[in-house]
């Protein structure tokens, strides 16, 4: 019985799987809005590996343009007020965005996905003290947490990095929390515990591939959350320091020059702005195409 | 509605918002007092002077007495310290004065919100899958993904630039001129602060109301030969309300956060421009004291929150 | 007889759903007549509501009534204006609804919404008020004065339904079309709603219609009946004769599966065999043919129309008008209708 149990648990780790995958693919690409942004970010994140070898000017070379130069053939975008040029330290800019984006979604999801995965199904004492943390997390101000953190441990990308993922990682956990509790239930899972499946084998194999979707979708959501907040701390000077730019702190020392040099401030700020709004229709998207019943 | 066991509720919740915001005092200070470098040091103060100062914050001391002083103060005086930078400075009034500044920019910040995203949410369920809620949803996207920090850039190009070179200055909206608190002043930083959350509060709003406008008893109201106003406001509006009163927690800590950021824009002498001059300043003292007012306001307004679905909803009781 | 209040004429209600046009209510035509209590019977899904809804124009999305005429007081009420629709509804004809759980607003109290249906109509707040607590008292809820300030889920079911045809009341409508109002309660207390119902409609001299799948309910409280099939009236007669002689092989299988008295209480009905029509892809003929011991060869490819098969009595079925042809002509054939006769099921003598 035990032997024939784990046959049929190896054969269908996961049931709806394969076609649920292609059925997402091609609602995606039916949503125009998302289809678009897809487009954006892709191009965005061209620009940003772009930069690495090739940028127009040196992004911290002053002087280079009158300062406040609107924009021109020479600089596309204009000069800031120190004669450094927009576009270069626009995609400079780009590149820490993406960096602080993915790079905190990815470590939401170790983080996240293994604290949830673990206090879902073992819960007792495990769950208890998981959803305390979570739920006292909930009721500070997770961007004024993430200030004084970076405060504390000074400005540096990797500490912004560590800030964020540190306030942020409980959506993450809690989501996947209650993906594993309810799963953990389901035939496919119980018939694996009766075949002597390690848990390890069973949080992994089964349980992690079904949750996917899911995560997906949530850390497609977390990025923007997490640039956003890039942005608000490099804007109040606590983030990203001189001379490298980010779009928060590129806004925040445009908005000096409001009245006579428009462009500083606009441009981080459009960028930053369709870069969000690129990010949150995908994550409607692949919502929307994972999970077909939380259309309207 | 003020039942005893909802009296009893209040107490408890009250005690219970005063220990978290004692956890989270102790949190701040405990984590920012052991670290070295402070605003003492910035100030390139040598010797016999730094000793002296030291003194006087009582900085010399061991950390746990330090916290013990401090959280007797805290505990029996609400005495929150004095300014590291300014010194003589208390920061408790300071604070306090500080708060009710922003506590009106906040106020007018979350009835715009809530406002806004009511009408906008209702209206587009009521128009559901028309070119009215089209644009309404898709416009939610960009609104909740616009930084409030670009909102305020915008709405300063076109109310403070664009309207003062077209009216030769006559008619414009001044940036940081001394905040006096009008609502002439009020009204940009607020739009600013809620329009983000409006956007949620709208989506929220119609996904709640295409929910409550397929119940039985919408369709008894419809029968009864009501106005359909009256069915959408009194009985639908009421009953979609529900849901969406979870987003006030989150919507206070939001506009919180974001004052930190729009007060610095606009100039407004509140809380939040404390905050972010202390964290620049290296003003532990402030941080510290700032970061439990906050803590107490979200408390308070969680517990708001919680009172407002009893007059809501009857089935709550607590 | 006096003139009907309402004339219902040729009514057709259409849903467009995904999967293509569904004509719930297909040419349904009746009369009311004043104070009468009449029943509408038939399967779930044979139209009932939707017939009752369109009469009030009160079918949600995505129906819509797409033909005939629902006349009352000499205007059809189809035609009328958004605006002149509401002031029919509930002040000259109310609707109770099936599930008073969800049928009452559970934020606000049931008082006020019994209030608000008489303000909706020009009455003041205060003779309101003072006129919910005497109705609450008519319908029989003990401590009526202090039962207007509960809510919907302070009260019971029965208390709910009670409070529900209280409001059905309040503007002392000539009409009270009461939706399944018993289906959700319990069996003693629907004996007690049924029994208020009967009196208030023998009282005020409302007119009644009441919708039921339950044959037993009709017996106890209406005068005449409505047998709905499919979108379709398949018969039509005075509750005596249809219960004594069916002439629709429909009625008759409706009045075989009435539950016994000492049947389970959740079974509601003993299930007609044969499955229910899509009405997405109806039967050809007779709608009923698929399912019908009788059926005949025209009953698969022509639809049978409503026609007098005895005083009073309309029916929609060639098997009982081919009878009646055949009987007029040859009086002493072997009467073989269905039901025909006392006891003698017409499944033996086919
Ligand atoms: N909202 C709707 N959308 C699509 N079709 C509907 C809708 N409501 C009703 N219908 C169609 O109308 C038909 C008749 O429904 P109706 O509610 O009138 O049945 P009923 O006789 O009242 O049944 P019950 O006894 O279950 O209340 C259904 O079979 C269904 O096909
Ligand atoms: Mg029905």
């Amino acid at each position: 019985m035990a032997t024939a149990a784990a046959v049929v648990a190896r054969e269908i780790p996961s049931p709806e799987q394969a076609s649920l995958w292609s059925d997402a693919w091609r609602r995606l690409r039916r949503n125009r809005m998302a289809l678009i942004s897809t487009i954006y970010l892709v191009l965005l994140v061209l620009v940003a590996l772009l930069a690495i070898f090739y940028t127009p000017y040196r992004m911290s070379a002053v002087g280079i343009a009158p300062t406040y130069s609107g924009p021109s053939q020479a600089h596309l975008l204009g000069a800031d007020g120190v004669g450094r040029d927009v576009l270069s330290r626009l995609m400079i800019g780009a590149q820490i965005s993406l960096i602080v984006g993915v790079g905190t979604q990815l470590l939401v999801v170790v983080v996240g996905v293994t604290v949830g995965l673990l206090a879902g199904y073992y819960r007792g004492w495990l769950d208890s003290v998981v959803t305390f943390i979570i739920n006292v997390f909930y009721g500070i101000p997770d961007l004024l947490v993430a200030l004084i953190l970076v405060f504390l441990l000074g400005p540096s990308l990797t500490n912004i990095i560590i800030a964020i993922v540190v306030t942020r990682w409980m959506d993450m956990a809690r989501m996947v929390r209650g993906q594993t509790l309810s799963m953990r239930e389901r035939e496919f899972i119980e018939a694996a515990r009766a075949s002597g499946a390690k848990p390890v084998k069973i949080l992994f194999g089964h349980i992690l591939p079904n949750a996917l979707g899911p995560i997906i979708v949530q850390a497609t959501f977390g990025v923007p959350a997490a640039i956003l907040f890039e942005a608000f701390l490099s804007f109040l000077g606590v983030g990203i320091q001189p001379p490298t730019p980010s779009w928060g702190s590129m806004a925040a020392d445009g908005i000096a020059a409001l009245r006579i040099a428009p462009h500083i401030v606009l441009a981080p700020s459009i960028a930053l702005s369709i870069t969000l709004m690129a990010f949150n229709f995908l994550g409607d998207g692949l919502r929307d195409a994972l999970d077909p019943r939380s259309r309207r | 509605m003020l039942t005893r066991g909802t009296l009893i509720y209040i107490g408890q919740r009250i005690v219970l918002i005063a220990f978290t915001v004692l956890a989270v005092s102790s949190i701040v200070f405990l984590g920012i007092h052991r670290l070295p470098g402070d605003a003492l040091f910035s100030e390139h103060l040598h010797g016999q002077q730094y000793e002296l100062l030291l003194h006087h914050y009582h900085l010399d001391e061991p950390l746990w007495i330090q916290y013990r002083d401090y959280l007797t103060g805290v505990v029996t005086r609400g005495d929150l310290g004095e300014s590291l930078v300014n010194k003589g400075v208390q920061i408790t009034p300071l604070v306090l004065r500080e708060l009710t500044i922003s506590a009106e920019v906040g106020a007018f910040a979350l009835i715009f919100t809530i406002g806004l995203g009511l009408v906008l949410g209702v209206v587009a369920a009521v128009r559901q899958n028309t070119w009215v809620d089209y644009v309404l949803t898709t416009t939610s996207v960009i609104g909740y993904s616009m930084p409030n920090f670009v909102i305020a850039t915008f709405l300063l190009l076109v109310f403070a630039v664009w309207l003062g070179n077209q009216t030769d200055g006559a008619f414009y909206y001044q940036i940081g001129g001394g905040w006096t608190g009008s609502i002439g002043q009020i009204w940009l930083p607020a739009f600013a602060l809620g329009f983000p959350y409006a956007s949620i509060v709208a989506r929220l709003t119609r996904a709640s109301m295409l929910e409550v406008i397929r119940q039985d008893y919408i369709r008894t109201a419809r029968a009864k030969g009501l106005k359909e106003t009256v069915i959408m406001v009194r009985h639908a509006l009421r009953n979609a309300l529900i849901p969406v009163t979870t987003i006030l927690g989150p919507l206070v800590i939001g506009i919180i956060t974001g004052s930190v950021i729009i007060e610095n824009i606009f100039g407004i002498p509140g809380l939040g421009k404390e905050f972010a001059q202390s964290i620049l300043n290296r003003d532990y003292a402030i941080v510290i004291g700032v970061f439990t007012m906050y803590a107490a306001m979200v408390g308070v307004a969680n517990l708001g929150v919680d009172l407002l679905y009893v007059l809501i909803d009857p089935r709550i009781r607590y | 007889m006096p003139a009907p209040i309402l004339q219902v004429r040729d009514l057709r209600t259409q849903f467009l759903t995904d999967g293509g046009v569904v004509t719930a209510v297909d040419g349904v035509s009746f009369d009311l007549f004043p104070g009468e209590s009449l029943g509408i019977v038939g399967e779930s899904g044979s139209g009932k509501s939707v017939t009752a809804l369109s009469l009030l124009r009160l079918v949600p999305d995505p129906g819509r009534v797409v033909g005939g005429k629902v006349l009352f007081r000499n205007q059809d009420l189809l035609q009328l204006s958004d605006d002149e629709i509401r002031q029919i509804r509930g002040r000259d004809i109310a609707m109770i609804f099936q599930d008073p759980q969800s049928s009452l607003n559970p934020v606000l109290t049931t008082g006020f919404q019994i209030a608000e249906a008489m303000q909706a109509h020009g009455k003041a707040k205060a003779e309101a008020n003072a006129r919910t607590v005497e109705l609450l008292k008519r319908v029989r809820i003990p401590a009526a004065e202090s039962r207007v300030k509960d809510f919907p889920h302070q009260l019971s079911g029965g208390m709910r339904q009670r409070a529900m045809i209280a409001m059905g009341l309040a503007n002392a409508p000539s009409i009270l079309i009461a939706d399944e109002p018993t289906t959700a309660l319990d069996v003693t207390v629907q004996a007690q709603i049924l029994e208020l119902l009967g009196d208030l409609n023998r009282e005020l001299g409302a007119a009644i219609v009441m919708i039921t799948h339950n044959m037993g309910v009709v017996a106890g409280l209406c005068s005449r009946v409505i047998v709905m099939y499919a979108g379709h009236i398949v018969e039509e007669g005075p509750v005596e004769e249809i219960f004594e002689r069916p002439q629709h092989p429909y009625t008759w299988s409706l009045l075989r599966s009435i539950p016994r008295v000492d049947a389970l209480r959740h079974e509601r009905l003993r299930s007609i065999e044969g499955i229910a029509p899509d009405l997405l892809r109806p039967p050809s003929g007779c709608r009923f043919h698929p399912r019908c011991p009788f059926r005949i060869e025209r009953c698969f490819t022509d639809e049978p129309t409503l026609e007098e098969v005895a005083t009073n009595q309309r029916a929609a079925c060639w098997v009982t008008m081919e009878r009646a042809r055949r009987e007029m002509h040859a009086d002493d054939l072997l009467d073989i209708r269905p039901g025909a006769g006392s006891g003698v099921h017409p499944g033996e003598q086919i």
